[in-house]
């Protein structure tokens, strides 16, 4: 059979030929469309290192002065502090919550807003290596890292003891991943950064006083590196004008309808002292609220549209190219099939010459893409991405991207041009063989 | 010698939208094994689907085709396909090769669909051999001459060793010389190999040569 199939092929080389061309520019063309696809798809979905699904943040605020319901009393930092405190026992008090946790003035994971530092170990041959870095403030003694669902790296304090922590001004909690780049077979846990003033006179150390798991800040981002640092750390005084509390559900909880049904007796028992609940959110709604925010949601509509266009196309142009050939082919099948071939090898053997040719040129296509990947390189996804360490992922990695959306395209091509010919070929092997015998 | 190819009350009819032509009337015949049997009729008398018939390439409206002894009616696709790679080889009028497979290749198709053929090559070859062609192996079809496709395509119809050979007007688009060694290679298959040739012809001499001459008028045997 493959050796019919392979004959034929080079026997009807000139008409093949054409195809071939056009299969060698689908693929080039499938590369470019399905590239940026693959890419957004896998950030997308890329494991986010803590257990988002089941956050729920809750935004408020503090009510002017001028407003009616307003009470002087209750203005204070030490009311602040109380009616916080209240805010944080009645959500834990809740039969779906399992952890409240203060964030201050704005969600943290997810946040559109953030802050990026740099760090060095005075190893120059590390340092060199690495690049910004997301830093991220959590409040001591708010139950941080056991809400957020954060887990510490081995050997590190539980994510319990990381909350109490009342980090100092020179101490960092750190990822896992973000401490493997300076120290990459060491536990980095009592490390120190280094910072050396421009004139080179002052030497300060941060130490690292925890490590935990890698975790993503934002789903366009594809590093798990992360920084914390203590919101306290210079001074005791919190902000109330806006702050959020994020509440970790209770197992089996779900975080859409938890949102649905905190009715308006929730949201009075809420409103203590000078503070309103303002605004109540899934974590999943906050991820999709910042990709939106920068664009991501319509930028991966148009990309995937593109893609499904581009994919409908290509089954459709074999569909067309290929029942031109094959209507060319009746009176062969009709000896085949005088001859014991069934209808399902007629099939087989239509399929299987659109399946080597696609194949073949699919090879060429595919290395002289590569031609220009190695001069351009491949899609990154987010732009953002260029701007901090990218670790331990296949889109980095030039040979794997390429292995990986190599697959993905073949795989893609494959399919459309076996749907483009089972119809004709279906059709084909269905024809009577007195009639196939008759068409000349 | 016992019967090969048994039908019996066949009717064929062609129902278009409001046509309906019947093809064949109520025919019943059987062949002997080991007899070179000709088919006589002027066109449009059902001689050639009365071969596609026995041929199992068409199905009849009513009657019984037994091949073998096997009643086929109700036999799957893959079923009907089996036997024809088995027991019957085809000689089309026109040979019907395949343009784009070379000599070999169009002579070991029926091989390419045989369960568990083994060495099909020198099968093949060797089935050229037989019909003195051993020197245009790897021909294309379409640098054959008539007489020369046509053996391609008898060597076809021999290579998977088949009992029936069915052969749709062999000489139909040859001249008298090259017709006579066609009708020498069918004599050979039959005398020698002891296979069963179903032969449609309009030629009354080439008929004059066989067994036994089954005369068709308007879709009905005439005795």
């Amino acid at each position: 059979m493959l050796k019919i199939i392979f004959k034929n092929l080079w026997h009807r080389r000139t008409q093949n030929g054409w195809l071939f061309a056009e299969l060698i520019i689908v693929t080039m063309l499938a590369w470019e469309i399905l590239d940026p696809v693959a890419v957004s798809i896998s950030d997308r979905y890329l494991p986010m290192g803590y257990d988002a699904d089941r956050l729920v943040n809750l935004s408020f605020i503090s009510m002017p002065d001028n407003a009616a319901e307003y009470r002087p009393e209750e203005a204070d930092s030490a009311a602040n502090v109380s009616n916080s405190s209240k805010i944080a026992r009645y959500l834990e008090s809740l039969p779906e919550v399992e952890s409240a946790s203060f964030v201050g003035y704005a969600p943290v994971l997810n946040s559109s807003s953030n802050s990026f530092n740099q760090f060095s170990s005075g190893n120059p041959a590390v340092d060199t290596l690495v690049k910004s870095i997301l830093t991220v403030s959590y409040y001591p003694d708010s139950k941080f890292f056991e809400t957020m669902g954060i887990e510490s790296a081995p050997g590190s304090p539980s994510p319990e003891e990381l909350s109490r922590l009342n980090a100092g001004r020179s101490e960092v909690i750190v990822t896992e991943d973000y401490a493997k780049l300076f120290w990459p077979d060491e536990n980095a846990l009592g490390k120190k950064f280094v910072s050396v003033s421009r004139d080179g006179n002052d030497t300060t150390y941060t130490t690292i006083v925890g490590v935990v798991k890698g975790l993503r800040y934002q789903t366009i981002l594809r590093s798990r590196c992360l920084v914390f640092i203590n919101s306290r750390r210079y001074d005791n005084k919190i902000d109330y004008d806006e702050f959020t509390y994020v509440v970790r559900l209770a197992d089996g909880i779900d975080a859409e309808e938890f949102v649905a049904g905190f009715g308006p007796e929730r949201r009075n028992a809420l409103s203590i002292g000078n503070f309103r609940l303002n605004k109540i959110a899934t974590q999943q709604a906050l991820i999709d609220d910042t990709e939106f925010g920068y664009g991501v949601t319509s930028e991966r509509k148009v990309k995937t549209i593109l893609c499904i266009f581009f994919l409908i196309n290509l089954v459709l142009g074999t569909i067309g190219c290929f029942w031109l050939q094959t209507r060319r082919r009746i009176s062969e099948t009709g000896v085949l099939r005088s001859f014991g071939a069934q209808k399902s090898h007629i099939v087989r053997m239509l399929i299987g010459e659109s399946v080597v040719l696609a194949s073949a040129a699919f090879i060429i296509g595919d290395l002289l893409y590569l031609q220009y990947a190695l001069k351009e390189g491949f899609d990154i996804g987010f732009t953002n991405n260029r701007g901090i360490n990218i670790i331990d992922n296949w889109v980095g990695s030039f040979w794997e991207h390429f292995a990986i959306v190599s697959l993905i395209v073949y795989a893609l091509i494959i399919i459309c041009v076996i749907i483009g010919t089972l119809l004709p070929a279906l059709k084909l092997s269905a024809v009577n063989p007195v009639d196939a015998l008759r068409d000349e | 010698m016992s019967t090969i190819i048994k039908l019996q009350n066949i009717s064929k009819i062609y129902q278009t939208k409001n046509i309906e032509t019947s093809a064949l009337d109520d025919v019943s015949l059987e062949i002997e094994e080991g007899e070179f049997v000709s088919i006589m009729g002027p066109s449009g008398c059902g001689k050639s689907t009365m071969l596609n018939i026995m041929g199992l390439l068409d199905k009849p409206t009513s009657g019984t085709v037994e091949i073998n002894g096997k009643n086929v009616a109700g036999m799957s696709d893959k079923s009907l396909a089996r036997l024809r790679n088995e027991t019957l080889g085809f000689v089309f009028q026109s040979f019907h090769l395949i343009n784009t497979l070379n000599v070999v290749d169009n002579v070991m198709i029926p091989l390419v669909y045989r369960r568990g053929a083994k060495d099909k090559s020198r099968l093949a070859r060797e089935a050229l051999e037989r019909v003195g062609l051993s020197h245009r192996l790897s021909h294309m079809p379409s640098q054959l001459s008539g007489g020369q496709a046509q053996r391609v395509a008898i060597a076809r119809a021999i290579v998977g060793n088949p009992s029936i050979i069915l052969a749709d007007e062999p000489c139909g688009n040859l001249d008298s010389k090259m017709g006579a060694e066609i009708m020498d290679l069918l004599h050979h298959l039959n005398k020698d190999l002891g296979k069963t040739i179903v032969m449609v012809t309009h030629n009354g001499d080439q008929a004059k040569q066989t067994d036994r001459i089954i005369n068709f008028i308007d879709g009905r045997r005439v005795k």
